[in-house]
């Protein structure tokens, strides 16, 4: 809203410096003594002018910051895991698709409204001042938009397919930058630079197909606003050369002429900005309203070990996310299939970078077989600087610090020894199986047949 | 390829040249039919006025398809060039982490790169042009008033360009980098999503991530600021100009005529609209120049030495491969040592090593990846590295434990690795491979297997990978870790299979495990 009002003061502005301009040519032409009202309008003019630009950045910075803000905070809070939304999706949306939003509420929609409210006042200001003018812009200022639609209208599905391809071609290169050892492997070095080539290039003179159209549109747009322009310099002149108009009021509507279509021809290069930020939006919105998973009751627990065998691709993970779910998360301390180490020391990954539990994490360590890993060694944002066996056991040590320090006795565990060898896996499920004991439930997923004899229950999942 | 962006730049110039000069006439016409003179005099000023209004519009077309065409042959060019850097690293010089940061951020660098041509330089041209032919009018009507609109737009400019280095480059640069920070943490809290709310871990997730959100809209603002600073600023300049011009008017009375004054104040509203436009085509030039020199750094990285081909031999059959006390050093200084071992032609062995161990080395040894530094590698005799890195690779071939499977078709993948074989050909290498079963209920070689391969399960990338082995006629095959992703029955009747086609093709296979079971199938056993 402010920024409308904004861009309100700089039309009024931009006709108070109009007037004074005109008034003072037209004193300084007919030899007539300086007229002084202009004078304090030039000033007012002014100063509104070069005030403005200092508020405006500003304040559609701020807009789309909390616009932003609050739809990250929305999207990270939500549990995405049993619908089908990828996550490289919600984070490409988190980052860049919020980006686009920044356009569309900062620039586009203020412009819009602005427009809408400025336009039509403009309008009947000019035909106030000179019906005829008025007239031509009553014609021509709906053209452009008329143009936009018409044309944007026309290009749409070749602009998508267009954008499509780009979005594709920066894939595909991505794709083959990642390619690039298999590429090296088959001697297919050279052929892709030539591939690489020829898509550019196709892609190229697809495109320019269609900007020739969607070009239009702008140009349209520009001739409408300089032809309108020129229309009105002509006729006015005629006009004055039979004395039929002040020549002031003639300077005035020149000089306003190219305000009055400013606005819309704004809107012409938000437009595009605008598209792709609604298009943010949609998707996010409809991200929101993805089906979330299911909770199960936890009503099942009964203490002692438990190991769920079947098949991979049965469900036995998506029967566990259920248990994990909602509010059970807050009973259970779980370890998913994936270790999911977090950037940062061994130890800030076990205890999540709270107050150091020093009896919790000694017993965690000697559980899960950690003792070869040092507290303080770094993991890197991709888990990295450890093994996968030595990633398990962290995972697993994290989990058992979270039942002991939260004073838990629900432990589920998916697939913790699946890439430890045999004499480490051994000792951990020896440990699981002497924890059951002490009334706690543990559910384990697994795929190890040879550990079966160890567990209370055996619930054999089918294909 | 340079010359389309000048003559791009060109039109560019002629635009903004009707645009000042459509007002300009307009002005001069208005002034002069106001001292009522015959028709005839203002004739040409009508025709002026609707030739550069229809020239606005023409020209600003043109511009943009001519500096487009040449945007996109621009972007051919650094993504080739790009391509070319990289392949000789790749793929073990580019797991730095220095290469890595490079790599994310390569494919909007290079469309960011790109806005010096399209955006800056037009503007700026636009803006030097629009300034010159106005001074040059001034001159000619009131040389007193050029000097002094030059010294203002001169100091104008000089503090805008030298405000915008100065601000936009250092925000920029911080925006940048908190900006990926922030995009980072974001991914980091979506990929964790389901841990971080298991662990309750949500407030202190949250927390920096706002802070660093907070951080970044603090960025944005000065950015904001600096823009809407210099915009005040040549909107202060211009009107400063119009109201010289108005004074030096009123001033010099009787010796100006009337048509020159409109002109002169009007002047400065056409070149306004130019100047205006200054600010965010800087800060188009100032975020491109970060995209451009984080390419440079890209395309100027050596590549590590221990990754050259050194040697200029050819082998064509594998006889045997002895490996004893060898060890490679990665570009990071990190040393891996590699098992011994003994290959003879035709021969199955199973290297039972821990994870983490270095197991992919010895495979990325073999294919000429990188060069062992220590100990003796011999191929057929011969030190590994006295042969060509491309004629080992037309031997030893690579299933990787996530073996790369490009997007696009089965058939796509297959002619990878023999880009003459026929249909038939492809169909009979899948059913060795029991990979036809499947398709041929799908879509058969025109099956898509999605990104990446992700429309494939990772028992069906590796039977494929394996396929592309057969078709290339690889005679020594490293099988990585081919039952991580598959349950351990379903691997060992996938190992069976795999195994029993290599042996059948004549191929020796290294098959690299943790299984110690899987070492039964073939005909010896190392650990490592």
């Amino acid at each position: 809203m402010l920024l409308v009002g904004l861009g309100l003061l700089g039309s009024f502005a931009s006709v108070a410096l109009a007037l004074a301009i005109s008034g003072l040519i037209e004193n300084i032409d007919h030899r007539k003594p300086i007229d002084f009202a202009y004078l304090l309008w030039f000033g007012i003019g002014f100063l509104i002018k070069v005030a403005i630009p200092f508020f405006q950045e500003r304040l559609a910075t701020s807009v789309s910051t909390n616009v932003k803000q609050n739809f990250r905070k929305e999207l990270l809070g939500t549990d995405f895991s049993s619908s089908d939304v990828s996550p490289a999706e919600v984070s490409i949306l988190v980052t860049r698709g919020l980006d686009a939003l920044d356009a569309y509420f900062g620039k586009f929609l203020p412009q819009f409204i602005y427009t809408l409210v400025v336009t039509p006042i403009m309008v009947t200001l000019f035909f106030f001042v000179d019906p005829l003018s008025g007239l031509i812009l009553v014609f021509t200022i709906p053209l452009i938009p008329l143009f936009m639609i018409f044309i944007g209208k026309a290009t749409k599905v070749e602009q998508d397919r267009q954008l499509e391809s780009l979005t594709k071609l920066s894939a595909h290169f991505a794709e083959v930058v990642r390619g690039l050892s298999t590429l090296k492997l088959f001697g297919r070095i050279d052929h892709q630079l030539h591939v690489l080539r020829e898509i550019g290039d196709n892609l190229r003179i697809k495109t320019l197909k269609v900007l020739r159209i969607s070009f239009l549109s702008g140009f349209a747009l520009e001739l409408a606003a300089s032809l309108s322009v020129a229309l009105i310099a002509v006729t006015i002149g005629f006009r004055l050369i039979d004395g039929l108009i002040p020549f002031a009021t003639a300077m005035f509507i020149l000089i306003l002429a190219p305000d009055a279509y400013l606005p819309i021809r704004m809107i012409g290069a938000n437009y595009h900005a605008s598209t792709e930020g609604i298009a943010a939006a949609t998707k996010v919105l409809n991200l929101l309203d993805a089906p979330k998973i299911s909770q199960e009751s936890a009503s099942t627990y009964e203490p002692g070990l438990e190991i769920w065998l079947g098949p991979s691709g049965v469900g036995k993970s998506r029967r566990m996310d259920k248990l994990v779910a909602g509010s059970n998360a807050q009973s259970v301390a779980w370890m998913p299939q994936h270790p999911t180490l977090f950037p940062g020391t061994v130890e800030e990954n076990i205890t999540g970078g709270g107050k150091l539990n020093q009896t919790a994490i000694n017993w965690s360590i000697k559980f899960a077989m950690l003792q070869d890993v040092p507290l303080n060694l770094l993991i890197d944002d991709y888990g990295q600087g450890l093994s996968g066996g030595q990633a398990q056991r962290v995972a697993l040590a994290r989990a058992l610090y979270r039942l002991k320090t939260k004073g838990l006795n629900r432990l589920l565990l998916d697939e913790p020894t699946s890439s430890l060898d045999e004499a480490t896996g051994m000792e951990i499920w020896k440990n699981l199986a002497a924890l059951s004991k002490k009334s706690n439930s543990i559910v384990v997923i697994t795929h190890q047949e040879k550990y079966v004899e160890l567990a209370e229950r055996v619930i054999r999942f089918e294909a | 390829m340079k010359r389309n962006f000048v003559f791009g730049w060109f039109i560019s110039i002629l635009q903004s040249l009707s645009s000042v000069s459509l007002l300009a006439t307009s002005a001069w016409l208005l002034s002069r039919a106001d001292q009522r003179p015959s028709v005839m005099y203002l004739s040409l000023a009508v025709v002026g006025v609707r030739a550069f209004a229809l020239g606005k519009a023409f020209f600003r077309y043109s511009e943009r398809l001519v500096l487009h065409d040449a945007t996109f042959r621009k972007a051919t060019d650094v993504r080739t060039g790009i391509y070319s850097t990289l392949v000789d690293r790749a793929p073990i010089g580019l797991r730095d982490t220095s290469v890595g940061s490079l790599l994310t951020t390569m494919v909007d660098d290079t469309e960011e790169s790109l806005n010096v041509d399209l955006r800056y330089r037009p503007a700026l041209l636009q803006s030097i042009a629009v300034t010159v032919a106005g001074s040059a009018v001034y001159f000619w009507l009131v040389p007193q008033l050029a000097w002094i609109m030059l010294a203002v737009l001169l100091l104008g400019s000089t503090i805008t360009y030298w405000g915008s280095k100065r601000n936009y480059g250092k925000n920029l640069i911080q925006l940048n980098a908190l900006r990926s920070q922030l995009a980072e943490l974001s991914e980091n809290a979506v990929n964790r999503a389901r841990v971080i709310r298991a662990y309750g871990w949500q407030e202190r997730s949250n927390q920096k991530l706002d802070e660093l959100a907070k951080a970044v809209s603090k960025a944005e603002s000065q950015i904001a600021r600096t823009t809407g600073l210099l915009q005040a600023l040549i909107a202060g300049a211009m009107y400063a100009t119009i109201a010289v011009a108005l004074m030096v008017s009123l001033l010099s009375g009787t010796i100006l005529p009337g048509e020159q004054v409109a002109v002169l104040v009007l002047l400065p509203l056409g070149i306004y609209e130019y100047l205006q436009a200054l600010p965010n085509a800087l800060q188009s030039k100032q975020k491109a120049g970060i995209s451009i020199q984080r390419l440079a750094e890209l395309e100027s990285l050596s590549v590590p030495e221990q990754l050259v081909s050194k040697g200029n031999e050819k082998v064509s059959t594998f006889e045997k491969l002895e490996l004893y006390n060898a060890s490679v050093t990665y570009p990071n200084g990190k040393q891996v040592r590699l098992p011994d071992l003994n290959l003879k032609q035709g021969e199955t062995i199973t290297l039972e090593a821990d994870s983490g161990a270095g197991k992919t080395t010895l495979a990325h040894v073999l294919v000429g990846f990188i060069n062992p530094s220590n100990g003796s590698v011999l191929l057929n005799g011969r030190p590994i590295v006295s042969f060509e890195h491309n004629s080992l690779r037309q031997i030893f071939g690579l299933v990787e434990q996530q073996p790369n499977i490009l997007a696009g078709t089965i058939r796509n993948n297959l002619l990878l690795a023999k880009p003459e074989a026929s249909d038939q050909e492809l169909v009979q290498v899948l059913k060795e491979v029991e990979l036809w079963g499947m398709l041929s209920k799908r879509e058969g070689l025109e099956t898509q297997v999605g990104n990446s391969g992700s429309k494939l399960s990772g028992g069906e990338a590796q039977r494929l990978a394996l396929a592309r082995n057969f078709l290339a006629d690889r005679q020594v095959i490293v099988l990585d870790e081919p039952t991580s992703s598959v349950q351990f029955t379903q691997g060992k009747t996938l190992i069976r299979q795999l195994l029993s086609q290599a042996r059948e093709r004549n191929c020796s296979v290294i098959l690299i495990t943790h299984e110690p079971k899987l070492a039964k199938m073939t005909d010896r056993l190392v650990k490592f």
